[in-house]
């Protein structure tokens, strides 16, 4: 039976439509506006693209033009501007609006997606939000949003009523460096919301926040960024982990928390035991003992990171035993308890960060073992190992990446992309270079010290590398503890 | 396992079935006419020249991990990687490069089809409209008004 989907063909591939969105797919898109031009064809397939997003409009005319498009425009940036321009236009498939400051215009109630399932996500940012009560009701048009960012947003002594209604639709809501100094508890319920994302939250307003948490019982994933290290943070914590041990956020599955202190051990054992099911587990203050708690938790994570907080042999059973693993950060593993333990199950874990840690006697048994369990991690993108050394006891070895000691087992790694190496001593030659760049196809990034011997052979495979298109970064202790 | 496919000029080719597999056409056909091996699949649009160079191609590529190719993808985001023997293999002249992607548009092998449209786009942003048309003999079938207007519409995208 021939395939009867090609049994007419036009003659030249550049005049199938499917084709030209492939071709349009690898053209910059600066480039689309003059392929519009070439036949009605070519106009079809990439008008879509040309129109899908549309930043601040500063042009005289034209809200015609936007009006002929406006079923086409999925992203949309206004000002006001813009918005004195297209006021009464509807976008029946806005995905996505973002809204500048300098918004002074009291109507657009038109950025109304009319398809029933379309979701929309909302970003406004600036504080002159505040000045506008008039946006908050148009908002309150909009059906299907279900995903508010507010960036700089003031809460301060303004009529909140309007955006607490709004919550009550949301899925998602985001605060970005939010100013709650008067802040009035919220008296709605927001029982829709599933994720709540809190960044740069002042250091004094970490009670304010719980308010509006309270408020949210069917959160499952919480993400907070706190400012400082005060008692007030701590005060959040506590009463946070309080209220989820006594059963508030029963739907609770990830946390991450990027506080610049070590939460109290027994805030981490509440969190830990509050939640019936963890999906991520990304927080400061991890302590040895706590590891009991996460144990039963293990075939069910997908993201981990507990701030160093963890054994060597905790970390084996974790590769082990998490079978859903996708993001694994822990600070150090000994080449022993891997050589030794258990295989890993973790078959699709993405993103690796740890540093591994030979002793100078079994290193030679151990390592080829090690890249055995390496070589399984077949949907690996990003690998960074930092070499403390952590442990106790004599002096440690680091990874030693040669294809004599086994670099050749992570051919298989055929997505990996981002591989970082940091303090680690590292004696690699042109050989391991070129058998990076035949082997990890998709390999954008290398960051690390290839070799001790000399800065002129270190420049010489960065080189290799970088004539290849691939990214080198020497390791600086600074990019460590910035990176993400 | 091998399996066995006929080119449209009657060339038959013999390759390994995860080779063949490659193919999203061939692999679906494989499920349903599994009983039914013994004659070799016919593709029809595609010439021995150009199926021998798939096949070549698909060789290569035989470990490599599948793309997601979903309706959404963009390249912009997340552009196809090209080793060396990929670079190699599309030192070609434009016509076979062409029908090239015809042959893996009409098998449905996604990152041949992928490295074809990249050549192609390379091609074609070093162009103006009307050098397109001229080297793809396409028709220019806008009037002029319509030209203008589509030329008058762009800035508004400030692209």
């Amino acid at each position: 039976m021939p395939p009867t989907r090609s049994l007419v063909l036009p003659t030249h591939p550049l005049e199938l439509p499917e084709v030209l969105l492939y071709i349009s797919a690898y053209l910059p898109l600066r480039h689309l506006p003059s392929c519009a031009l070439v036949s009605k064809t070519w106009n079809q397939v990439v008008t879509p693209l040309i129109w899908k997003e549309i930043k601040y409009c500063h042009s005289e005319h034209g809200s015609d033009v936007i009006q002929r498009h406006r079923h086409l425009i999925k992203t949309l940036d206004v000002d006001a501007v813009f918005l004195m321009r297209c006021a009464s236009i509807r976008f029946p498939n806005l995905e996505s609006l973002n809204v500048g400051s300098g918004y002074d215009h009291p109507g657009f109630e038109a950025f109304i997606p009319e398809h029933p399932s379309a979701s929309l996500q909302i970003s406004v940012w600036g504080p002159d939000c505040r000045e506008q009560p008039g946006i908050w009701d148009m908002f309150l048009g909009f059906n299907n949003i279900k995903s508010l960012e507010l960036k700089d947003m003031d809460f301060d002594g303004r009529d909140t009523s309007s955006i607490w209604q709004l919550c009550t639709r949301l899925e998602r809501l985001e605060l970005n460096n939010p100013l709650l100094k008067g802040f009035n508890r919220p008296s709605k319920e927001f029982s829709r919301i599933k994720e709540m994302a809190l960044f740069d939250i002042r250091k004094e307003d970490g009670l304010k926040i719980l308010e509006l948490l309270k408020r949210c019982p069917h959160l499952t994933t919480l993400i907070c960024k706190f400012w400082g290290t005060s008692e007030q943070n701590c005060s959040f914590f506590r009463d946070f982990a309080r209220l989820l041990s006594e059963g508030a956020w029963s739907d609770l599955k990830a946390i991450t928390t990027k506080v610049h202190l070590e939460l109290d051990s027994n805030y981490i054992s509440a969190i830990i035991r509050g939640m019936k099911q963890i999906h991520v587990l990304s927080l400061w203050g991890f302590k040895p003992h706590h590891f009991d708690l996460l144990r039963p938790h293990l075939d069910t994570i997908t993201e981990i990171d507990l701030g160093g907080g963890s054994t060597s042999e905790m970390n084996q059973e974790i590769l082990s035993y998490s079978p859903m693993l996708k993001r694994f950060k822990a600070t150090y593993i000994y080449g022993t308890d891997v050589a030794e333990g258990q295989p890993w199950v973790c078959l699709g874990l993405e993103k690796l960060d740890i540093g591994f840690e030979f002793e100078p006697l079994t290193i030679h048994h151990d390592q080829p073992l090690v890249f055995d369990q390496l070589s399984k991690l077949t949907r690996i993108e990003k690998m960074s190992f930092y070499f403390g050394p952590h442990g106790f006891g004599a002096p440690k070895e680091s990874f030693d990446f040669r294809l004599e000691y086994g670099l050749h087992k992570l051919a298989t790694l055929r997505r990996l992309s981002v591989f970082r190496f940091y303090r680690t001593t590292q004696r690699m030659g042109m050989e391991e270079i070129d058998w990076m760049l035949n082997h990890w196809k998709s390999l954008s990034e290398v960051e690390g010290r290839f070799t001790k011997w000399s800065h002129y052979s270190d420049w010489t495979l960065r080189k290799r590398l970088e004539n290849h298109g691939i990214k080198c970064k020497d390791y600086h202790p600074r990019d460590y503890f910035l990176r993400d | 396992m091998k399996v066995t496919l006929e080119s449209s000029d009657g060339q038959v080719f013999t390759v390994d079935k995860e080779v063949a597999e490659l193919s999203v056409i061939i692999k679906e056909m494989l499920v349903i006419e599994q009983a039914n091996q013994d004659h070799p699949i016919p593709l029809l649009n595609v010439g021995a020249v150009e199926l021998a160079k798939v096949i070549e191609y698909c060789e290569h590529h035989r470990n490599d991990p599948t793309i997601d190719d979903d309706e959404d993808y963009d390249s912009r985001k997340k552009p196809i990687e090209m080793d060396d023997w990929d670079k190699q293999f599309t030192i070609v002249n434009k016509e076979m490069m062409f029908e090239l992607i015809l042959a893996a548009n009409s098998m449905q092998v996604k990152p041949l089809l992928h490295l074809g449209c990249r050549y192609a786009a390379d091609i074609v942003k070093r162009m103006s409209p009307t050098e397109i048309r001229d080297l793809f003999q396409i028709d220019d079938d806008f009037t002029p008004e319509e030209q203008d207007k589509i030329e008058w519409e762009k800035q508004w995208t400030k692209l």
